[in-house]
């Protein structure tokens, strides 16, 4: 390809076009290698004959009312948790974006500190949180333990993710554009309707679908903060994973989390890819 | 007693370094064009950004009919801004951005949609465009759009923060007679805000002009292109030569000194001296289109001898550089097409102007 075409790639040539290419095919083996290995498993069929292939794990895995309701229990989890990251997420990376420096900056640095500090730790700390106030009997005991306690962990994990990508793509929005907004007599919160929230639309949606594709295979909120009424795809996993021949079901269920992970994020690509074409 | 002015910019200290506002003033009466000149853009933008509530001074007042604007939000002030980059909201319809600050005032649809369709018709818009985003817009038809959108929003001010940014540049000072046009018809107070003089010089009833933060000079166009207050005025007024004499300030005349003036000097009425010159080195300001370049006798005040270096057509006229021994910058002349005799590089020339046509400048 010559340089003077109407290209406006840049081309890349010479060592770094090497590494690159280099960096590209490594990281598709380690994420084929895996991949094909637990599909592999999926197929192997639970009997004696090793080596059979066959679709039995995952005519049961589909089959099975329990896998299918924990898969729907971590579903309506991480869908939950990517529309409550999404709409907490928004009023902080307002403030970042568009607050003044020191303001903004002392918000940001706060937002990296909680993203970089282990989820784990912060989920322990909610424990203790829940069960202090357990001790005071302020909150009801239905949020204590269960579904309710595993959404608001959950979030808590998962909101600096949201806020980040949020702030990023707010503060990408031309000032002057707010400032005439702001002239025109808008409030906040017309501002984030009609200004930020149309003209960032794609960073709303990515926010809430790595938000979603994350949660989903989340297991430390269901681990410490569930009770089991409400089993999540995660906990039924770690179940297959522990029994001799759960093996086969237990690699179906991780090929379909993945799918059900990906999904939305290539629905929102092909969704872009459309609307540019037109 | 006077009227009050709509618009008081009192003493007003803001910004840091380049875009520093140093105890500025400046009254404007209600319905005039006023027109702030600075050569730096971050000047003009921190005054924007004070008037409109964006920033806060440091010290100063700013008040609109008497009334302190204080701590009143952006959108309490009544000032409406257009920007260099105009900052039409690209996701909207031109119909859309018009009526923005028609819905944030609560106004009912079927009169938003009237008003719309009239201030896009008296700003010179025509309907089939109000259903196009930006991007689909011509740099003019945004402009006019977002002016459009500034007088929706019935300010009180009308600021204009070097809106002819946004056009190319040959359509810059075509656009400058609808401007003009657009303040007649809604008289509106408005506060151009330039780093172009002669944009302002075009279409401003008086012209603040500032440098290192303070105002440098205040008049109108006339004043500030037949007596700038300084050299860096008169530069931003337009092309000039400025000459270095040595001046001795007499009675009613001064007397000029200079090795590059022919007969080694001459002399300059009084009144056509900045008011504040003492004797010492002084500048002689002097615009290309009265110098002319003539060969053999002709009758000029004043004269110099230089060489032909360059040629270049300007429009119906034809600007020429001449190099003058012992002045670097050299002198640049604008003589009407066609000249009334070859010129070409290296052909040694006179130049000669008027007494009346010059002013003497203090160096600094």
């Amino acid at each position: 390809m010559t340089a003077s075409g109407d290209n406006t790639a840049l081309p890349l040539r010479g060592p770094l076009a090497g590494l690159a290419w280099t960096s590209l095919l490594l990281q598709v083996a380690i994420f084929a290698a895996p991949l094909a290995l637990v599909l592999w498993l999926s197929l192997l069929a639970a009997t004696e004959a090793p080596g059979d292939l066959s679709l039995t794990a995952w005519t049961s895995l589909l089959a099975s009312p329990q896998a299918r309701a924990a898969l729907f229990s971590s579903i309506l989890l991480a869908a939950l948790t990517a529309l409550g990251a999404t709409l907490l997420a928004t009023p902080l990376a307002f403030l970042i974006a568009v607050r003044g420096r020191v303001l903004g900056r002392v918000a940001l640095g706060f937002v990296i500190v909680m993203w970089f500090f282990d989820p784990g730790l912060r989920i322990l700390g909610w424990m203790q949180a829940f069960k202090d106030l357990a001790m005071l009997e302020i909150l009801p005991a239905s949020i204590l333990g269960g579904f309710v306690a595993e959404l608001i962990a959950s979030v808590h994990a998962w909101l600096p993710l949201g806020i980040l990508v949020l702030a990023l793509a707010f503060g990408q929005v031309d000032t002057e554009l707010l400032r005439t907004a702001r002239e025109c007599g808008a409030t906040s919160i017309t501002l984030l309707r009609r200004i930020l929230w149309p003209l960032c639309h794609r960073a709303v949606a990515l926010s809430a679908v790595l938000v979603f594709s994350g949660a989903i295979g989340s297991f430390l909120e269901p681990r410490l903060l569930g009770t089991g009424e409400f089993e999540q795809a995660s906990e039924w996993l770690q179940r297959a994973l522990e029994s001799e021949t759960g093996w086969p079901y237990a690699a179906a269920m991780l090929i379909l989390m993945l799918v059900l992970a990906a999904l939305p994020l290539v629905a929102l690509t092909l969704l872009h890819q459309r609307k540019a074409r037109r | 007693m006077s009227a009050p002015s709509h618009l008081d910019l009192r003493d007003l200290t803001a910004g840091e370094a380049a875009a520093a506002l140093d105890g500025y003033s400046a009254q404007l009466a209600r319905g005039s064009f006023f027109a702030l000149v600075a050569s730096a853009p971050e000047v003009l933008g921190t005054a924007v950004n004070l008037i409109a509530g964006f920033a806060r001074p440091r010290h100063g007042r700013i008040l609109i009919d008497g009334k302190d604007l204080g701590l009143r939000t952006p959108g309490e002030r009544g000032v409406m801004t257009v920007r260099a980059h105009l900052a039409l909201f690209p996701h909207l319809t031109l119909r859309a951005n018009i009526a923005f600050p028609l819905e944030q005032r609560g106004h009912d649809r079927s009169e938003i949609a009237a008003r719309v369709d009239r201030l896009a018709e008296e700003c010179g818009l025509a309907t089939e465009l109000l259903g196009r985003l930006p991007a689909n817009l011509t740099a003019e038809q945004k402009l006019r759009g977002a002016l459009a959108r500034a007088i929706a929003g019935e300010p009180e001010i009308l600021v204009l923060e070097r809106p002819l940014q946004a056009l190319p540049p040959a359509a810059r000072h075509a656009f400058l007679p609808e401007l003009k046009r657009l303040h007649r018809q809604f008289n509106l107070t408005t506060l151009f805000a330039t780093d172009d003089l002669s944009e302002a010089m075009a279409v401003a009833d008086t012209i603040s002009v500032i440098a290192d933060g303070r105002e440098v000079q205040l008049g109108k166009a006339e004043e500030l292109f037949g007596r700038p207050a300084s050299a860096a005025v008169a530069r931003l007024a337009g092309p000039c030569n400025l000459l270095p004499v040595e001046a001795d300030m007499q009675e009613s005349k001064a007397l000029l000194r200079s090795p590059l003036l022919q007969s080694g000097g001459g002399e300059l009425g009084r009144e056509r001296c900045h008011p504040q010159l003492t004797s010492g080195p002084a500048l002689l300001l002097i615009r290309p289109e009265v110098v002319r370049p003539f060969l053999g006798i002709r009758r000029f005040d004043l004269l110099t001898d230089g060489t032909i270096a360059d040629v270049m057509p300007h429009g119906t006229n034809t600007r020429i550089h001449v190099t003058v021994e012992g002045f670097a910058p050299g002198i640049i002349a604008e003589i009407p097409s066609p000249a009334p005799f070859p010129l070409e590089s290296g052909r040694r020339v006179t130049l000669g102007w008027n007494r009346a046509d010059s002013y003497l400048l203090p160096v600094s």
